[in-house]
């Protein structure tokens, strides 16, 4: 019996089979185009992931709580044009004050979610799609020209930018770039929040048992406002990001992310009933969700592919995820006897 | 104790006709609504025309929606779903016209929009018995994808046990991503005269459309009310465990209800394919919202077990004419998203707050024990 | 006088919406004393002890004296601060988190820190389950142990800020023998370190058991506070219901032909084992036996929700596969569930609906559709046949009282003719009047010939009102006897 609970322990724990999941999926499309598991390929997996990865922060910490948020991208996007061209009509600030701002004005926006979900306790698939075509509908009706080509040049600068340089045999030179440094850095103050502060306590809290966290005296209300402002910060973060990465400023692009961000918030694990996930999990959903993509560009898979093929991902994995709770749940049964 | 039901007669309950009453009132207000701030606009025979022929696309989606909804779920992929059957039917019936006169890749590739290989194209279809039997086909084509796309979506529900929510997201992607992967993203269009009957033409003086809608509501009405399925998915709706010690087979329940709305997203593309005369990815998606927007404030819970469709048919006819006002006061699509966001949550938060006039003192009692947040 | 006492509450009353919860209640628990409440549904027991634990706020004019200091109301903090803790009948435990995280969470929201670490959590609960005297692996979540031990985790959370009272709701519902003794060992413990308990319950062998002062609420009144040495069951049963229940015990006779239903060596995996009885038309069998002992999973094999691995049914005599409830309904069984609220009503549905909810295939005229007049007199008349009190058949079931909407569920399977009728805890969280009635309509559908099994953890009720006992234990039936030959003492200490 130890023995067993222990391999089954193993194979329960979501994390590790990724991992594992993904060593194989890199090894097989490695031998079909071995130009997959070169330093060039992986870093800039996790350059272009970055955007990705933060905004997946920001949903993770949504799902633990038990809710769900599709208004991070129209968030996202608002924040960008807002402080990009703020910022380009006083002619100051410099990537600083554009991260920010940007993470300012989308955490004001999560709030207004978070007011919404707190006191009229409404379900929040509906809060935030409404708050997402108002958001998105009125960012368009005020714009005339929604496009921006052309920013101030620190945007892409911070891009280029990178720790641990080094060159490689074929003498490219190829680095951290600064955007993964920002996710860890992000990924670093998540993580230490759910595992050493009550706030973190609560939002799982929340997830596990609401009912429960009322009556052991956590601040709902507090910690609802903070979940939900906290994924507008992260999605303003994420918007600036992707200015410094593609040095424009676009109405539509990011709209377009929100599913591949949900992908690999669930691909990591992170229950979609609430109560559990972690940023491991969440860090690798997002690379397995990049190296597939990746990965059929290298194949060359035309690029209309690719949305089925996410498609496939969200639905295999949770698919996954729930036989293993249903297996869990035999598991316990056969204990308890 | 003999009670005293026999004195009701008609067929609905008292608070459900009080219900379709309110609707029926609240419909009227805001056509006169428009009607007073807009009369020769509103009231013109064009945008008359155009409300008849617009709102059966949009509501056969919404009843759609509703027969998901009313399971305790929710269906995320009606308007990819419509694309793809849409899409699918609309590759056969350009096939099958054109035989032998041109192949499938030209025809993706927008060879129909040259106005005179257009012209040249259809002059060469068939006509009479053999284009009505093409239209057949391609109507039973779209039903079929529909139902197929649906189907999917209820195995995902009902057998894998994925939360609807997730489920829905994911086809939504699936479904958008194989219609992207066939057509590359061009319309689809040049489609037979027989075939544009069905979303521009007229049947007594009625557009064909809306003969379509009405007879879907009958239909779904009559499901809904009158049949084990309908009532099955109304228990399943209110309490899916109650409903399986009823020995209600919940399961199948859900496939067919998944079913249903994916053959109503069926349906409406080919309205919606009829009334333009082109069909490509993307189309509708305006909708989503809308659908959503609508089905609860027809008085379909948000979590499921109730709801009436006279209620949504009735909410489907307030938003298009709110729709229409919309669009004789020139307000831009991006405009109408914010005010259809800001209805969804409006309505949602006088819905939760739940008619508080209505309710007896023991309802209000129940509310004060409180909930876990829903999805 | 009043340093004896933990907490004093005088002239405590509380109305929701014009209905009276408590109407002028004084309660007084003693230092380190085990003070049970009893009281029937709607009697008041849960708002006097939000009231207490601070959750709900009385009218005015209350006073409530906590360790010496008087307060008009208590909000949850005052409570917290002043030790008192509640354990509540769901627990209201983490699933997701560890035992560690659960026992700790309190203490830790009260002490307003910010910031908290494993090692500190782990010290918390380290400490608490010391005090307590028991063992839990710390790392485990909650959600994947047992129920008992989720009741010791509850426990040890409220052990580490409940330094003056413990409330206790229901605790026993959920536990079977064992673990009562063990909740009964660290409620003594407790009460040793000079916390007081006020434990609300209502079976009254256990109340015997661990009380020492017992409260009686009814109709929002306190009908007397009383020492356990003063009362006896009969007593008890008298000062809540206002009347002596005559205690006779079923004598109808029923034919013993051919059986009507036969099971043979009956078994699931972990479950049950080798059960097998015969039950004859208008025939009650009464199947007792403790939480665990597989009495719930025993009959829902029989109705075809948790079939059974292996084993023979035969219903009059012929061989019968039961692999679901389909196969269970065209065998003329039916099944009224445990918890009607959960698994037996529709709640916002109405009566109509509910009672109609087996018949589709009944009702259904030619073309396949339902028949309107067809539901309205299946419903009126069934309404009418159970005396189910209620204006409309319109009305949802959640405006029912509990022995009503009981009667919905019953008459909802009753309208398919069922030859046997199995009905898991009829009377559960059913008042003590409502309780005779329903077994009146039981003993009724005997003499017209059906078959009954019901199961319940009462020995009286068992005793009263059925023909035959079965008791089980750990999944086997280890004794059957007729209910003439045993009486509830005897039935009581095979139970243990």
């Amino acid at each position: 019996m130890q023995k067993r609970q222990i391999t089954s322990k193993f194979l329960f724990r979501h994390e590790p089979m990724l991992f594992i999941v993904m060593i194989i999926f890199a090894i097989i499309v490695n031998s079909i185009n071995a130009a997959f598991l070169t330093p060039e390929n992986m870093f800039d997996i996790l350059k272009t992931s970055s955007i990705t990865g933060m905004m997946a922060l920001g949903v993770m910490i949504v799902m633990i709580s038990g809710g769900i948020d599709i208004s991070f991208t129209a968030i996202a996007t608002v924040s960008m044009q807002v402080t990009v061209r703020f910022l380009m009509a006083i002619d100051k600030g410099n990537i600083v004050t554009a991260f920010l701002l940007a993470g300012l004005i989308g955490a004001l926006m999560g709030c207004i979610n978070g007011f919404f979900v707190y006191r009229f306790k409404l379900p929040t698939l509906i809060v935030t799609l409404g708050t997402s075509s108002i958001f998105h509908g009125l960012l368009l009706s005020v714009l005339r020209i929604p496009h921006l080509y052309s920013v101030p040049g620190y945007y892409f600068d911070f891009s280029r930018m990178s720790l641990f340089t080094f060159t490689t045999a074929g003498g490219t030179e190829i680095g951290l770039s600064s955007l993964t440094v920002l996710l860890f850095v992000m990924a670093l103050l998540v993580w230490l929040i759910l595992r050493f502060t009550m706030l973190g306590r609560g939002i799982y809290a929340i997830g596990g048992n609401i009912e429960a966290a009322k009556r052991a005296g956590f601040n709902i209300m507090l910690i609802q406002m903070f979940i939900y402002s906290f994924i507008g910060f992260t999605a303003g973060l994420a918007s600036i990001e992707y200015v410094a990465m593609f040095r424009h400023v676009h109405p539509f692009n990011m709209m377009n992310m929100m599913l591949n961000v949900i992908a690999a918030v669930v691909l990591g694990g992170t229950s979609f009933s609430g109560g559990s996930g972690t940023v491991i999990g969440t860090l690798l959903g997002v690379w397995m969700i990049y190296m597939i993509t990746n990965s059929l560009i290298l194949m060359g898979v035309p690029s209309e592919w690719e949305p089925v093929v996410i498609g496939f991902v969200i639905i295999f994995s949770i698919g996954i995820s729930a036989m293993q709770k249903s297996l869990r749940k035999t598991e316990v049964k056969i204990i308890e006897n | 104790m003999k009670t005293e039901h026999r004195r009701i007669n008609i067929r609905t309950t008292n608070s459900e006709l009080n219900q379709s009453l309110a609707y029926f009132a609240l419909f009227i207000f805001v056509f006169a609504l428009m009607a007073i701030l807009q009369p020769r606009r509103f009231f013109s025979g064009t945008n008359l025309q155009q409300l008849a022929f617009q709102i059966p696309e949009f509501g056969i989606l919404a009843i759609g929606m509703m027969v998901a909804m009313i399971s305790g779920g929710i269906d995320l992929s009606i308007i990819t779903t419509a694309n793809l059957a849409g899409i699918t039917s609309a590759i056969v019936m350009l096939t099958l016209s054109h035989r032998g006169t041109m192949d499938l890749n030209a025809l993706l590739q927008g060879i129909m929009a040259d106005e005179s290989t257009r012209q040249a194209l259809q002059e060469a279809m068939p006509t009479g018995i053999a284009m009505i039997g093409i239209v057949a086909v391609t109507v039973l084509t779209a039903l079929a994808v529909g139902m197929l796309c649906g189907l999917f979506n209820g195995f995902l529900v009902a057998k894998v046990r994925i939360t609807p929510i997730l489920a829905t997201l994911g086809t939504m992607k699936l479904y958008e991503g194989i219609a992207l992967v066939i057509t590359k993203g061009s319309p689809l269009t040049g489609f037979p005269d027989e075939f544009i009957f069905l979303g521009s033409g007229t049947m007594l003086g009625i557009p064909t459309p809306m003969v379509i809608f009405i007879l879907a509501i009958i239909g779904l009405a009559i499901m809904l009310r009158k049949t084990p399925l309908g009532r099955g998915i109304y228990a399943v709706g209110e309490n899916p465990l109650a409903a399986r010690y009823s020995g209600l087979d919940n399961s199948k329940i859900l496939l067919k209800t998944y079913a249903t709305t994916g053959l109503m997203s069926g349906l409406a593309a080919l309205v919606m394919m009829a009334r333009v005369d082109s069909i490509k990815v993307g189309y509708g998606n305006s909708f989503q919202l809308q659908s959503i927007l609508v089905v609860i404030l027809g008085g379909v819970s948000t979590v499921g077990g109730t709801g009436n469709i006279i209620g949504v048919v009735f909410s489907v006819l307030i938003l298009r004419v709110i729709s229409s006002g919309f669009n004789i006061m020139g307000f831009s699509n991006y405009m109408r998203n914010v005010i259809w966001g800001s209805l969804l949550i409006v309505v949602a938060i006088v819905i939760s707050s739940g008619f508080s006039f209505a309710k007896s003192k023991k309802q209000k009692q129940q509310k004060i024990q409180g909930a876990a947040p829903q999805k | 006088m009043d340093e004896d006492y933990c907490i004093v509450l005088r002239n405590i009353s509380k109305s929701y919406a014009g209905v009276e919860a408590l109407d002028n209640v004084d309660l007084s628990i003693r230092k380190g004393e085990v003070h049970c409440l009893i009281g029937e549904n709607g009697s008041g027991k849960s708002t006097l002890i939000k009231i207490i634990a601070g959750v709900v706020t009385p009218s005015r004019g209350a006073n409530i004296t906590v360790n010496g200091k008087s307060y008009t109301k208590l909000t949850p903090i005052d409570a917290i601060h002043q030790g008192i803790q509640i354990i509540y009948q769901d627990l209201s435990l983490f699933p997701n988190m560890t035992v560690a995280e659960n026992i700790a969470m309190n203490q830790l929201l009260e002490s307003g820190k910010k910031t908290s670490t494993h090692r500190q959590m782990e010290v918390i609960a380290k400490k608490a389950l010391q005090t307590i005297g028991i063992d839990l692996p710390l790392d485990a979540l909650v959600g994947d142990i047992p129920i008992a031990k989720q009741q010791c985790v509850a426990i040890s959370r409220a052990v580490t800020c409940g330094e003056s009272l413990i409330i206790m709701d229901e605790p026993t519902s959920s536990l079977g023998k064992k673990d009562i003794e063990y909740l009964f060992t660290i409620i003594r413990t407790l009460k040793s370190q000079g916390i007081s308990i006020l434990f609300v319950g209502h079976k009254l062998n256990e109340i015997f058991e661990i009380a020492d002062r017992v409260t009686i609420l009814k109709d929002g009144k306190n009908l007397g506070t009383h020492e356990i040495q003063e009362l006896t069951h009969e007593k008890i049963i008298e000062l809540m219901t206002g009347r002596t229940l005559a205690v006779s015990s079923y004598e109808r006779e029923y034919s013993s032909a051919e059986p009507l239903l036969e099971v043979r060596n009956l078994s699931k995996a972990f479950q049950f084992k080798q059960v097998s009885f015969s039950l004859y038309p208008g025939e009650i069998i009464g199947i007792t036996g403790l939480v665990g002992s597989g009495r719930t999973e025993l009959v829902s094999a029989l109705f075809g929700l948790n079939p059974a691995d292996s084993g023979e049914i035969f219903i009059d005599g012929k061989p019968t596969t039961i692999r679901n409830v389909q196969d269970g309904l065209e065998a003329g069984i039916c099944y009224v569930p445990e918890d009607r609220l959960t698994q037996g009503l529709f709640m916002n549905h109405s009566i109509e609906e509910n009672l109609i909810v087996t018949l589709f295939k009944n009702l259904v005229s030619r073309m396949g559709l339902l028949s309107t007049d067809n539901i309205r007199k299946t419903s009126v008349s069934w309404v009418d046949n159970l005396a189910i009190k209620t204006p409309s058949v319109y009305l949802p079931v959640k405006q029912l009282s509990g022995g009503n909407q009981q009667r919905v569920v019953i008459a909802k399977w009753l309208a398919r003719n069922p030859r046997i009728l199995i009905l898991d805890g009829p009377t559960i969280g059913v008042d003590v009047g409502a309780k005779e009635e329903i077994h009146r309509i039981i003993r009724d559908l005997a003499a017209q010939g059906l078959g009954i099994i019901f199961v319940s953890d009462e020995a009286p009720e068992v005793i009263q009102h059925s023909h035959r006992i079965l008791l089980m234990r750990e999944g086997a039936i280890v004794e059957s006897m007729t209910s003439q030959e045993v009486r509830e003492t005897e039935l009581l200490e095979k139970l243990g």
